[in-house]
């Protein structure tokens, strides 16, 4: 994917060879040599001043396959196997719409599942199998994650962002380590020149023992490379400045995914619902549904009257009643389904 | 006992008043006024329904006893909290948690983009406080979307409890002629007096898919009109797919329409939402989805997860609220729900009517509650 993006940012430069030429007005590199071929949609070569004259005035068809183009969807390729070009092509689709990493999957299983789909769907663009059923399939994808998509890409721009901070400084640290060393060099080189002069100015002038002389100064000599070596020691990579500069917080955010996988249910209530079992059958007194069941087409049936009839009769029944020093918001929650009116 | 009782309430009641302070008026209806307030001590923000009395004709107005009533009962993150009551001279006043705005004024903000988790999350939190009422056997039977109150934390609420009661007992018919239009179930549109939670799914349903499309689904512009925009939108229903349809008060045969292709409609919802819609929007009401089955569907448990409340896109210009879906900004709902409501609750306001449709689901008509007027101009087609 980088490097289709690189190449499209014209860092790698198109295919092309000497003995080229447009399939359409049949003229050769070898005549014109700043002749560019260009691909459309369709994969058929033909080169821009050709593009220019059949598109300048809107969509045209393909002089090879009539299939309808127009001119802002021309470019120029970059590998010399056009297959090759189109399977990169749709894989960098795919990419940008099915962007998920291994991290956002719970288990390898449901990962791997996932690649496994999006491999099927690339595989049958590729080979033109079910296009259409494809295509629906990768629409729908798009629409029902936009936000995941959207979250993901982001993530990859701030990333990318920081990969390149990152290499630029690194780069920049490397340029002034070199610096360093060379002027250290210079320096080095500078000073044992000196001392050479030194030494031999010595020798020439002083009365001392030669051999004293020489040994004095080699000491010295030694020691101002040894401090300057370790002055010289390689400045270390400040990640978190740089996190800083790209922006937004990294951490942050996997708190906050974290947080979004936690256990939730969906049914979740203050209370415990009662729980009552009904028995298959009881001695109902009522001729509603003794004579076959009239009620039903309303919505009430034999079972949701039976329940209220038993939940009304024993609701409330374990409540503990309700003490003055009791009578706050907490005690009347608590005993709030013994209002319910027992209708029985 | 050394205080008569009536004095000794009337202590208690004086000394509840005391404890709010009412600040602004928020908007009138034709059976309410609603006013922003504070507790005094804490300083927390309530709305205080201040329900007209007026004339005593038919002592006091059913749906302010039914609110109470059933507000009692329920406590529940998802439902709107009753904090106290008081009367004053001869006005009953309700005090009620302050909620900023409605679900309709979300749905209504073109300028919000809803992301499918968003409707997931609203109808999760819609689903809850629904099911925590059905299991206190409670029945909403005004569903909609300006009654899902949304507080300024995110958390949607069920509001609006006038038209609430109990449901569960056979004996006991119950009025079919309740639930705004738009949102009213098939069975309530054939007359049927012994429904139940089911009634509260299709309205729910009804507004899962305004969730996903921004425009009311069902629309219909009178009673019958609605069964036939109904029928159209899912078929109409046969004996097979509603077993003892024809049985219900008004079930005549009616035109057969085919079932349109439910998902070219919803071209942006996912399979499951699809499939949690038509399990809500299902004819035969023992065969719909309830609503503690619907918490269990799959739907809210597949990617993407439910947005935080927190997250939830709200309207920029916070509405100050009418709070629990009065008729207070009248011109505003008049606009949008006039269709959707009976002729006469907007006939200019004039006091009773309001009162009057809401009556008509009190106790005094709950028993003989068989709309005959309507039953005539019922029958679509002549039966074949």
């Amino acid at each position: 994917m980088s490097v289709l993006q690189s190449a499209q940012k014209q860092e790698i430069p198109a295919f092309q060879t000497d003995d080229d030429s447009c399939p359409q007005c049949k003229s050769e590199r070898y005549l014109n040599n700043g002749m560019r071929l260009l691909v459309g949609p369709c994969y058929h070569r033909i080169c821009e001043s050709c593009v220019q004259q059949i598109f300048d005035a809107g969509p045209a068809p393909c002089p090879e396959c009539r299939r309808i183009l127009r001119k802002a969807e021309f470019y120029q390729p970059i590998f010399e196997d056009l297959t090759v070009e189109n399977e990169v092509r749709i894989r960098m689709r795919m990419a940008a719409t099915y962007n998920k990493r291994e991290e956002d999957f719970k288990s390898l299983k449901d990962y791997n599942t996932y690649l496994e789909m999006v491999e099927d769907l690339t595989f049958r663009l590729l080979y033109d199998i079910n296009t259409d059923e494809a295509e629906y399939l990768i629409e729908k994808y798009k629409r029902d994650n936009t936000a995941s998509i959207e979250k993901n890409q982001s993530k990859f721009r701030r990333e990318e962002q920081l990969q390149q901070l990152i290499s630029n400084q690194e780069r920049i640290k490397h340029q002034q380590q070199r610096e360093e060393y060379l002027k250290q060099l210079e320096e080095e080189k500078r000073e044992k020149e000196v001392a050479k002069y030194n030494l031999i100015n010595a020798l020439a002038t002083s009365d001392k023992d030669a051999k004293d002389i020489v040994k004095a100064n080699m000491v010295h000599l030694k020691k101002s490379s040894l401090s300057n070596r370790s002055a010289t020691q390689k400045p270390r990579l400040d990640i978190e400045a740089l996190l800083r500069n790209v922006g937004g917080d990294f951490d942050d955010e996997d708190i906050e995914e974290e947080d979004e996988y936690a256990p939730f249910d969906p049914a979740e209530s203050p209370y415990e619902p009662m729980d009552v079992e009904l028995r298959s059958r009881y001695d109902d007194p009522n001729p509603a549904f003794r004579q076959g069941n009239t009620l039903a087409a309303a919505g009430m049936t034999r079972e949701v009257h039976q329940r209220y009839v038993i939940e009304g009769a024993i609701a409330g029944l374990f409540a503990q009643p309700l003490h003055e020093d009791m009578v706050d918001a907490e005690a009347t929650e608590a005993n709030f389904r013994s209002a319910e009116s027992p209708n029985s | 006992m050394d205080v008569p009782q009536a004095i000794l309430g009337e202590e208690i009641n004086k000394e509840t008043e005391s404890l709010y302070k009412k600040e602004k008026k928020l908007g009138e209806g034709t059976y309410a006024v609603v006013y922003l307030g504070h507790h005094i001590k804490t300083k927390r923000k309530v709305g205080i329904k201040k329900i007209k009395l007026g004339n005593m004709r038919s002592g006091l107005d059913m749906s302010a006893i039914r609110e109470v009533k059933a507000l009692r009962e329920l406590r529940h993150p998802n439902v709107i909290e009753l904090i106290d009551v008081f009367s004053h001279k001869t006005n009953l006043n309700l005090v009620l948690e302050f909620l900023d705005t409605d679900l309709e004024n979300v749905i209504k903000d073109k300028s919000l983009v809803f992301m499918p988790a968003d409707i997931k999350s609203w109808m999760m939190m819609a689903l809850r406080g629904l099911d925590h009422c059905h299991r206190c056997w409670l029945l909403h039977r005004d569903l909609k979307p300006n009654n899902f109150l949304i507080a300024s934390d995110g958390q949607l609420k069920l509001a609006d409890f006038g038209l609430a009661r109990e449901f569960g007992d056979v004996k006991r018919a119950m009025t079919s002629q309740t639930v705004t239009r738009w949102y009213r179930a098939p069975e309530l549109l054939l007359g049927a007096t012994n429904y139940t939670g089911s009634i509260d799914i299709w309205a729910m349903g009804c507004v899962f898919a305004e969730l996903l499309l921004r425009v009311p689904y069902l629309s219909g512009e009178s009673d019958l009109e609605q069964l036939t925009t109904i029928f159209k939108a899912r078929g109409t229903p046969t004996e097979d797919d509603w077993p003892g349809l024809s049985k219900l008060p008004m079930g005549f045969k009616f035109e057969k329409h085919p079932r349109p292709a439910f998902a070219e409609l919803f071209h942006g919802a996912s399979d499951d939402a699809l499939d949690l819609m038509n399990r809500m929007l299902t004819y035969n009401p023992v065969a719909r989805i309830t609503a503690a089955e619907a918490l269990q569907h799959p739907y809210f448990r597949n990617s993407p997860r439910p947005t935080q409340p927190a997250k939830l896109p709200r309207p920029k210009q916070e509405y100050v609220a009418e709070e629990e879906g009065l008729d207070s900004d009248g011109a505003r709902r008049k606009r949008h729900y006039n269709d959707a409501f009976g002729d006469d609750v907007f006939s200019d306001g004039k006091g009773d009517s309001a009162v009057a449709h809401r009556e008509g689901s009190g106790h005094s008509r709950d028993q003989d509650a068989q709309p005959t007027a309507k039953r005539m101009d019922l029958r679509i087609s002549s039966p074949a």
